[in-house]
């Protein structure tokens, strides 16, 4: 097993290449803005999908999210990196498209639905996990399964330097906290974690 | 991992930064200090090693998606900007309430472009009788790219580049209705009491649950459909089931669009006409012409001919690559042609030492 599965390939030399690409697109340059796309799209649904526990909807947020650059790309000024910018749209927009679905729904049932098959999809795939033992793959998912308990900006941390190899900085960008914040509650997620693990049992 | 211990002694911010690599000197330096406290703190730490290694391993939710249907779908969401919803078109609506400026434009200017396509143009003079509203969604394919759908009622769609077909968001109880331009392969799920019926460019294509292509590009003469497996009924639109020509497995049908008429022919090597749909291009003594049309469409490129000449040239050829190089390879060794690449430009000439 990786010990540190995900490198942090936002060096200062990134960023300078990520404002390059801002100006690129702010000019007008529509390759550079496919190219964007295709390098995000993936990573970025998977994401949204944490917040929106529907597919469809974590499709429609990643959408939104470049119609909006390229509409007022002109106006796209970079603060950070592309990378912390995306995230942050992205969590913004799936909230923003999760209250809308709700206030539209206020079916509680339709909701509640669509999270169940949500978390039972956590459950399946044992070929995925090839390289590991019936007992880690058990506590994988329990991992996940408690991670979907926390509260919000503590499961996104988690889920942001875990699975997306954001650093401390890069979290406390994206969800606008201080980086202390961030290391207390990726702290906080792991004591948790272990605490529910060990009281469990986990032969 | 069995008894259960709590860590007052290590701060959670503290054991971030310890697991993350991110100490300071002095605090990795507090940590080892707390490790050496006792056997409890070590096993009580490898567990946490253990938790925070196994954490990045999830896999479960690590689908891909179609990163090129969303991106065609973001084009046609970019390019009908004026619509607010941008990628559902509302289409024969009976909704008088809704009668305002918008969606005046909005009507006109799908009624222009249903005019001009010779789809709608039926229904829309002739809509007397209350239908549900059919919401139709547009997914269109750009140049270079080529996308996958499934249908709700399970019917798959291969679009080609340059194509665009319009889906109702909910088909009509008695009938499956699309409407296309360009090209697509069609693989439709079957359901006898539901027809499957395709309208382009004038012509109609009505299955109950088969597979097979139709090309009807804004260029071309006529509307062709080739049929894989099953039967087709072929014919102009307005037409019965009995005016058109039926086709079967391996049958070309041709509707020429200015004379309303159809042609049918039997197909011996119908990947020729099918093989897009996975990427790869294949011709039969095709004039370089089409070639270069299709080439076109596949690569988002133009290509250019120095002389004259090479337009008048046949190519038949079955390539095993989809990168452009070694097609343009492959072409220009059967034929005996150079080619040169800028940027975006091929230009075909013919090859010195052929001449």
């Amino acid at each position: 097993m990786l010990l540190f599965a995900h490198i942090d390939n936002t060096n200062n030399g990134g960023k300078e290449d990520d404002f390059l690409k801002v100006r690129k697109i702010r000019s007008g340059d529509k390759a550079a803005f496919e190219k964007l796309f295709f390098e995000y799209h993936n990573k970025l649904i998977r994401f949204a999908n944490t917040i929106t526990k529907s597919k469809e909807l974590a499709r429609d947020t990643v959408q939104d999210v470049f119609l909006k650059i390229w509409r007022n790309r002109e106006d796209w000024e970079l603060h950070y990196s592309i990378k912390v910018y995306l995230y942050q749209a992205v969590r913004n927009q799936a909230l923003n498209l999760l209250e809308k679905k709700k206030a539209l729904l206020r079916l509680k049932k339709n909701y509640q639905s669509e999270v169940e098959s949500h978390n039972r999809e956590l459950k399946q795939d044992e070929t995925l996990y090839g390289n590991l033992t019936e007992l880690e793959i058990r506590q994988l998912k329990r991992i996940w399964e408690l991670v979907e308990e926390m509260p919000e900006r503590r499961r996104i941390s988690f889920e942001l330097n875990r699975r997306h190899g954001f650093s401390y900085e890069e979290i406390s960008k994206v969800l606008g906290i201080s980086k202390k914040t961030v290391e207390n509650h990726i702290g906080q997620a792991i004591k948790y974690i272990r605490e529910k693990i060990s009281s469990e049992d986990f032969k | 991992m069995k008894e259960h211990h709590k860590i007052p002694e290590l701060k959670s911010k503290l054991l971030a930064r310890y697991l993350a690599s991110e100490c300071t000197p002095e605090e990795s330096k507090s940590v080892q200090q707390w490790l050496a406290e006792n056997e409890e703190n070590r096993r009580l730490m490898e567990d946490l090693k253990k938790i925070w290694e196994l954490s990045p391993e999830f896999k479960s939710m690590d689908e891909n998606f179609d990163v090129e249907l969303d991106w065609a779908v973001l084009q046609s969401r970019i390019e009908d900007d004026c619509d607010q919803s941008g990628k559902i078109f509302d289409l024969r609506s009976k909704n008088r309430k809704r009668k305002n400026l918008l969606f005046l434009a909005r009507i006109a200017a799908i009624f222009i472009i249903a005019v001009s396509i010779g789809i709608y143009a039926n229904q829309f003079l002739t809509s007397e009788e209350v239908t549900p509203e059919p919401i139709l969604k547009s997914i269109s394919m750009k140049k270079g790219l080529r996308g996958s759908m499934t249908l709700s009622d399970g019917t798959k769609v291969t679009l080609n580049s340059e194509s665009k077909i319009r889906i109702p968001s909910v088909f009509k109880p008695d009938i499956r209705e699309v409407y296309l331009e360009g090209e697509a392969y069609f693989d439709v799920a079957k359901n006898p009491n539901k027809p499957f019926v395709i309208y382009t460019r004038g012509s109609v294509v009505e299955v109950l649950g088969t597979s097979f292509a139709i090309r009807s590009f804004p260029e071309d003469n006529e509307v062709r459909t080739v049929v894989e497996e099953g039967v087709v009924s072929f014919r102009g639109e307005g037409k019965g089931i009995d005016d058109g020509v039926i086709l079967t497995a391996g049958k070309l049908g041709s509707f020429d669009i200015k004379e309303k008429t159809i042609s049918t022919q039997q197909v011996n090597n119908l990947d020729l006409y099918l093989s897009w749909k996975d990427g790869y291009l294949k011709f039969y003594q095709a004039p370089m012409a089409e070639v270069k049309r299709q080439l076109e469409r596949k690569y988002d490129i133009t290509v250019s001919f120095e002389n004259p000449e090479v337009s008048e040239l046949q190519l038949t050829a079955e390539f095993k690559s989809r990168m452009l190089e070694n097609v343009l390879e492959t072409i220009s060794m059967s034929l005996g042609l150079t080619y040169k690449i800028e940027r975006d430009t091929v230009r075909f000439g013919i090859s010195k030492s052929t001449q």
